[in-house]
């Protein structure tokens, strides 16, 4: 085995490995592997293991069916495709608006302009939700904001003689309250990334296209985006995977319902393992979620042409 | 010199008879409770009022026993989760737990809770003259046990009350229901007064959020009272798309809808009290403990001013709920352990306890002077003696069968679904019983 080092303009120089080299590498490495086998291996095993079982708190010892909870999940109950489906749209959307909100926002205060008079009063204002627990946002929007008698925005739809916005009622207002809450909550995140990209953009690039008469909204589509593409990717992947395993705000704000309208995965996998203590039927659920979650990501990575610049 | 030295010995000869008096006020029973010093007990509590006041006291337990005691509270759904994981896993963390009357089978059946008589038979670890079990009533301490087993040791008995604003039903003429129609009819009389300007409360609310602990409790004590199961737990049938499952699922969400406040469509017990305590509303069904919540005078703009009366009912009683102490089978300290639970049940304590927290399980608090000058008023103790005798039904099987949580859950998402206007009440009562017979029950619906 071989080490290289080496850059385009230095000449390559090959060092072979000594026995000293080899004990050094893989005592500084293990610590860190263990980590990783204790803290994510371990758990994953034991839940697919675990998925295997009947295995109820309230009737142990557990029974092995093998695929049995998998095939009652993805075939015979549609409480869980209901969720798995929500989870996944409910990410998509709110993520992509964030990302379109978190976009407009960074270019604004990419503005030399704007960052010169204002950026100690938006750096603050972007770092508060960052600051504040999101099951703290969760109950000042559910009871401060959306609440009918005493929310703020009830306040001000019955001032000019709007009807109220109830989040118990109907089948869109749950989500509909959730995902404004997500956004305005998750934007800063998505705003930041996409600030430091904007940022790190050369700036003669603009200078070429001002010179060249190029309008605000062409800079912004053709010269801004094609060179922060990369780091939208990353935002967006970040965020969505986040997004995915979302369950504060909802489990605060309306607890899954009204019905089973707002229950996402997670809030299923909860209700079942801690509520219903099915153990082994929560585990398989997560267990099938795990596997969307990186089929997805992995998917819109490959779309992207990320993977390959990731793994060379 | 010498009227000092007099001085001194009197004061020393003083306080020499008040430690002999408070020794002889203390009657703690002919054991010896300091056999077990030094062992230190974990305790795990639901956090609520009557915890709160145990915690207070567990220094004295300590003095007496010189058992170390760790005293850990969390909410209820975080308190029977920690036990369940520490029960099956066998790790015998926690000694001694309070368990609710609805975990009781959940927690007995896997054997997971420690048989309580051959503690109560030992005569080195029970002075059974002086803790008297006998002061509990039939029914309450039924409800400690589990098929012939004694598992725990209730010191709450709890059941709903109606408690309903008495300066409204005063200046309107109106008299408390008792049965479920009658408060239907007084729920329309109290929302026509309101939409007449003459009152500004809401009728009524019952709680309408989804879950085993909220909706879906009030739910099937609803429909108990009412004489009516959604679930044959003894036989696995459900009765949820009956005749009378719909026409019950109609009065409860028609009730809440029609005559609740504005936004009221997702509440729990926790929005009920506040909106009671603000005065927005005539009338709520809550639990008897709840009453120092409504008549803490700091916080409530009706204390003073609440009426309880039994819950309206006909054809059925309400299910008895009662909290107790019961010993973790996997316990180090068993026979330590036995000592803290028949200190937190005994009835010196129970009885200096009472005044502070209304419920207690024990009969002969309630004719305490203390504990009658700490009640809201006469006709609260009155309607608790009177559910004692007459209200309570301590063999109410969802109560006591472990699969009551997945199944109220289930079901009362569907009361939830009615409330937000997603499902017909009919739809709803379908899809409840589609769901619980896909979790084995069978449809008694053809």
């Amino acid at each position: 085995m071989v080490l290289k080092h080496g850059g385009l303009s230095t000449p390559m120089i090959i060092h072979r490995i000594t026995r000293d080299d080899r004990h050094f590498i893989i005592w500084s490495v293990l610590p860190s592997l263990l980590s990783v086998v204790l803290v994510g291996g371990v758990p994953v095993l034991y839940t697919f293991l675990l998925s295997l079982k009947d295995y109820q708190l309230i009737d142990p010892p557990g029974v092995f069916i093998g695929l049995g909870n998998y095939a009652d999940l993805l075939f015979n109950n549609p409480r869980y495709l209901h969720a798995l489906l929500f989870t996944i749209f409910f990410a998509g959307v709110a993520v992509g608006m964030e990302i379109v909100v978190g976009f407009f926002v960074a270019y604004v205060l990419a503005d030399e302009e704007v960052t010169s008079r204002y950026s100690s009063i938006i750096r603050t204002l972007i770092l508060i939700p960052f600051v504040v627990a999101p099951v703290v946002v969760s109950y000042t929007y559910k009871t401060l904001i959306y609440d009918v008698t005493f929310g703020y925005l009830n306040y001000f739809l019955k001032l000019i003689h709007l009807p109220v916005f109830d989040l118990s009622r109907g089948m869109y207002n749950a989500p509909i309250g959730i995902l404004l809450m997500e956004i305005v909550l998750r934007t800063p995140f998505v705003t930041l990334i996409l600030y430091a990209g904007i940022s790190s953009i050369d700036a003669s690039i603009f200078d070429a296209g001002a010179i060249d008469g190029v309008s605000w909204w062409k800079r912004m589509y053709l010269l801004t985006l094609p060179n922060i593409k990369s780091i939208i990717v990353v935002a967006f992947a970040f965020r969505f995977m986040d997004a995915l395993k979302m369950f504060d705000e909802i489990y605060v704000v309306t607890g899954g319902g009204p019905g089973y309208v707002t229950e996402n995965a997670s809030i299923f996998a909860v209700r079942y393992g801690f509520e219903y203590f099915r153990m082994g039927y929560a585990a398989a659920s997560s267990f099938i979620f795990l596997m969307v979650v990186l089929v997805l990501i992995l998917s819109f990575l490959r779309w992207s042409k990320f993977a390959g610049g990731i793994s060379e | 010199m010498k009227k000092l030295s007099t001085i001194v010995l009197l004061i020393i000869g003083l306080l020499l008879v008040s430690q002999v008096v408070s020794a002889a006020e203390a009657n703690w029973g002919s054991i010896d409770w300091m056999q077990f010093k030094g062992t230190q007990l974990n305790v795990l509590a639901t956090s609520m009022p009557v915890a709160e006041v145990y915690k207070s006291k567990i220094a004295e337990f300590e003095k007496l026993t010189g058992i170390k005691v760790n005293f850990e509270l969390l909410n209820d759904v975080d308190r029977r989760k920690k036990q369940l994981v520490d029960y099956a896993s066998g790790m015998g963390e926690y000694d001694v737990g309070n368990v609710g009357f609805s975990n009781r089978e959940e927690f007995a059946q896997p054997g997971y809770l420690e048989p309580l008589q051959p503690y109560l038979d030992d005569s080195k670890l029970t002075d059974k003259t002086w803790y008297n079990l006998d002061d509990y009533p039939k029914d309450v301490l039924a409800a400690g046990t589990s098929g012939d087993k004694l598992v725990m040791i209730p010191f709450t008995a709890e059941y709903f009350l109606l408690w309903y604003n008495k300066d409204i039903f005063t200046q309107l003429g109106l008299t408390p229901p008792k049965t479920s129609a009658d408060l239907k009819d007084v729920a329309a009389k109290l929302d026509q007064a309101r939409k007449d300007g003459k009152i500004e409360q809401y009728a009524f609310i019952d709680r309408t959020m989804s879950g085993a602990s909220e909706g879906g409790w009030n739910l099937f004590c609803t429909a108990h009272r009412m004489g009516f199961d959604f679930v044959d737990f003894k036989n696995m049938v459900s009765n949820a798309n009956t005749p009378k499952g719909i026409e019950i699922m109609r009065y409860y969400t028609d009730l809440c809808k029609q005559y609740g406040p504005p936004g009221s469509a997702n509440w729990t017990w926790t929005d009920i009290g506040a909106a009671f305590t603000q005065g927005k509303l005539a009338m709520a069904v809550g639990g008897n403990a709840s009453y120092a919540y409504l008549e803490d005078k700091t916080n409530s703009k009706v204390a003073g001013k609440v009426g309880y009366v039994p819950p309206p009912m006909e054809n059925g009683k309400d299910p008895l709920w009662i909290w107790g102490w019961a010993i973790n089978a996997k316990s180090k300290n068993k026979e330590a352990s036995w000592l803290l639970v028949q200190w937190l049940t005994s009835p010196n304590l129970i009885a200096e306890m009472a005044p502070l927290y209304g419920c207690p399980a024990r009969k002969s608090v309630y004719s305490l002077p203390e504990y009658i000058k700490a009640m809201p008023s006469q006709e609260f103790i009155n309607s608790q003696l009177w559910m004692m005798e007459n209200g309570i039904d301590p063999y109410t099987q969802f109560v006591l069968t472990p699969k009551y949580g997945e199944v109220a859950d289930l079901v009362s998402k569907e009361m939830n679904a009615v409330m937000a206007g997603i499902k017909t009440t009919e739809q709803a009562c379908q899809d409840a019983d589609a769901a619980l017979v896909k979790i084995g029950f069978k449809s008694s619906t053809p």
